[in-house]
């Protein structure tokens, strides 16, 4: 209804105008949709070094930071199945020696406080802090409230990580060294 | 063209031009978010040393494929006999801006104890599926470039009928550039699921194993307590399960469980009055993801706490302790009273008597 007397209105202006000449220029641009969106991940290439700081007479204690990792999610929110959840998660080995020391448990010793330093933290939130001694088991430093579809909008996720060892005043001493794995799966 | 027809045609003009703004704005955002982490390195660079190709960030994807490229799978899941062999793709994006070399590992995958998926870790021995699979141990991707790798899940002669979970990713590790301290090397990761369902016997099964339960009172006479349950849930068969829970109301869903797998769940405190003993039916139930005509059969356990209502009884003695001490009372005001009117009376009947005498 509302077209056509819009169309009503415009006829009679366009017939006032028509003394002038009337051209409409169709201006149209096909963008295509983007097929080939991704789920990435993007890491620095820096490995994460524990200096000591904070140390006591009893305990050791040794700090770093992880590098901050990127979640980009470009796909089409058509394409995104129902139902589906992407998250990063971290595992960590024993601190390996590099001259027979024993080595350093670290589900004893390891523990890290989680940060989201990009994105909305109503969607995606950083993980809860693990403090040495409670076990580094599989903890989340990046998971969604909602699911992928629901937040793919956002486009991109950043978090980081404060990272702390916590050893016996007795470690043995050496360099050390452990692998921390951060996995992105949907 | 006649007016109206003009106008229409200017309306449509309108409406493309809209649209085309709007898919531009996403087009924009899209490449934005893509720069957005190159925009980071610098900070990040200069505090390790002096930037170089090496220092730059990585970004990259993994998704199933086939031999084409991508496909729309968000995981690789076959039916395969004893003894058999297939052949499937994944593809490696390099949304970076340098060529860049990626480890290609396999291992056997697992549910975390929140239920997310995830494959063991370097250094960690696989036994099952994770062994099946065989692939190239690294591929190098051109910047902006897409790799399709193969790789093969060949299933032994004797494996078990059922399912068998394993994950594949292309991973970059970095190398520690300072010898300060201790140096944690970082893997990361992309992947995907391979799920390997071996035909056979498919025998689904579960069961329960320790039962929790606790009593928490409500400090308000006038509402209940609540009651918290958590169980541990084994999937006891070789099939991967779906778990779902009711305790005396509606069914909840709680997540899947692979075979062999321990879970504890813990159920969302539930209201209920202190009646000396809470006695409420547990009912655990599961069903077959990959096949639907599968039943299993639920289990059930009866849990029970002790929840004596201490403060009902408090009140309750308190009111009862009132009452007596208020019937004491009157009783004690009216002996009072009898043996005042009693006085009284002698009193009257002496003073009569006298009265009479005189």
């Amino acid at each position: 209804m509302g077209a056509v007397t819009l169309a009503a209105v415009g006829g009679s202006g366009f017939a006032a105008a028509a003394d002038y000449g009337d051209q409409d220029v169709d201006v149209s641009v096909d963008i295509a949709k983007i097929d080939n969106g991704a789920l990435a991940l993007t890491v620095d290439s820096e490995s994460a070094a524990l200096t000591e700081a904070g140390s006591t007479a009893t305990e050791r204690q040794f700090t770093g930071t992880l590098p901050t990792v990127t979640v980009t999610d470009t796909r089409d929110p058509e394409d995104i199945p129902e139902d589906t959840y992407w998250y990063v998660l971290g595992s960590i080995t024993d601190f390996v020696g590099d001259d027979g020391q024993a080595p350093i448990d670290s589900a004893e010793s390891f523990g890290w406080t989680p940060e989201i330093t990009e994105g909305d933290p109503g969607n995606v939130s950083a993980g809860s802090p693990i403090e040495p001694g409670e076990g580094f088991v599989d903890p989340e430093i990046l998971s969604m409230a909602y699911d992928s579809k629901i937040i793919n909008p956002d486009g991109s996720w950043s978090a980081s990580a404060d990272l702390k060892l916590l050893t016996g005043a007795d470690v043995a001493p050496g360099e050390y060294s452990a692998t921390l794995t951060l996995s992105l799966f949907e | 063209m006649g007016a109206a027809q003009r106008t229409a045609a200017h309306g449509r003009t309108e409406e493309r031009m809209k649209t085309t703004a709007f898919a531009g704005a996403i087009v924009t955002a899209a490449l934005f978010a893509l720069a957005m982490p190159s925009l980071a390195t610098p900070a990040l660079a200069a505090s390790a040393g002096s930037k170089s190709a090496a220092d730059e960030p990585v970004t990259w994807s993994v998704a199933p494929a086939d031999a084409n490229g991508p496909d729309d799978r968000s995981w690789v899941e076959s039916k395969l006999d004893a003894g058999e062999s297939t052949t499937e793709y994944l593809a490696i994006r390099n949304l970076g801006k340098t060529t860049t070399t990626f480890a290609l590992t396999a291992a056997d995958g697992y549910l975390t104890t929140t239920g997310r998926f995830n494959m063991l870790q370097a250094g960690q021995e696989s036994v099952d599926a994770g062994t099946w699979i065989t692939v190239a141990k690294e591929v190098t991707v051109k910047a902006g470039g897409t790799e399709v790798v193969p790789f093969t899940i060949t299933v032994p002669d004797n494996a078990t009928p059922g399912d068998h979970p394993a994950g594949i990713a292309a991973s970059v590790s970095t190398t520690g550039t300072t010898s300060d301290g201790t140096q944690i090397g970082v893997e990361s990761r992309v992947g995907f699921r391979v799920m390997t369902q071996v035909t056979g016997d498919l025998a689904p099964a579960l069961s329960i194993g320790r039962v929790t339960s606790e009593y928490t009172p409500s400090w308000n006479l006038f509402t209940p307590g609540k009651l918290s349950v958590s169980y541990e849930v084994t999937n006891a068969g070789n099939t991967q399960l779906s778990i779902s829970d009711s305790l005396d109301a509606e069914s909840i869903k709680r997540g899947d469980v692979f075979p062999g797998e321990t879970r504890t769940i813990s159920l969302d405190p539930v209201a209920a009055w202190p009646l000396v003993v809470i006695s409420k039916q547990l009912t655990v139930a599961g069903s077959v993801p990959s096949d639907a005509t599968l039943t299993v059969a639920p289990a059930t356990e009866t849990v029970s706490a002790i929840a004596i209502p201490w403060l009902h009884l408090a009140v309750l003695l308190g009111i009862i302790a009132v009452a007596a001490f208020l019937i004491l009372a009157r009783r004690r005001s009216s002996a009072k009273i009898a043996t005042l009117l009693e006085q009284a009376r002698a009193e009257g009947r002496r003073e009569q008597a006298e009265a009479v005498r005189g």
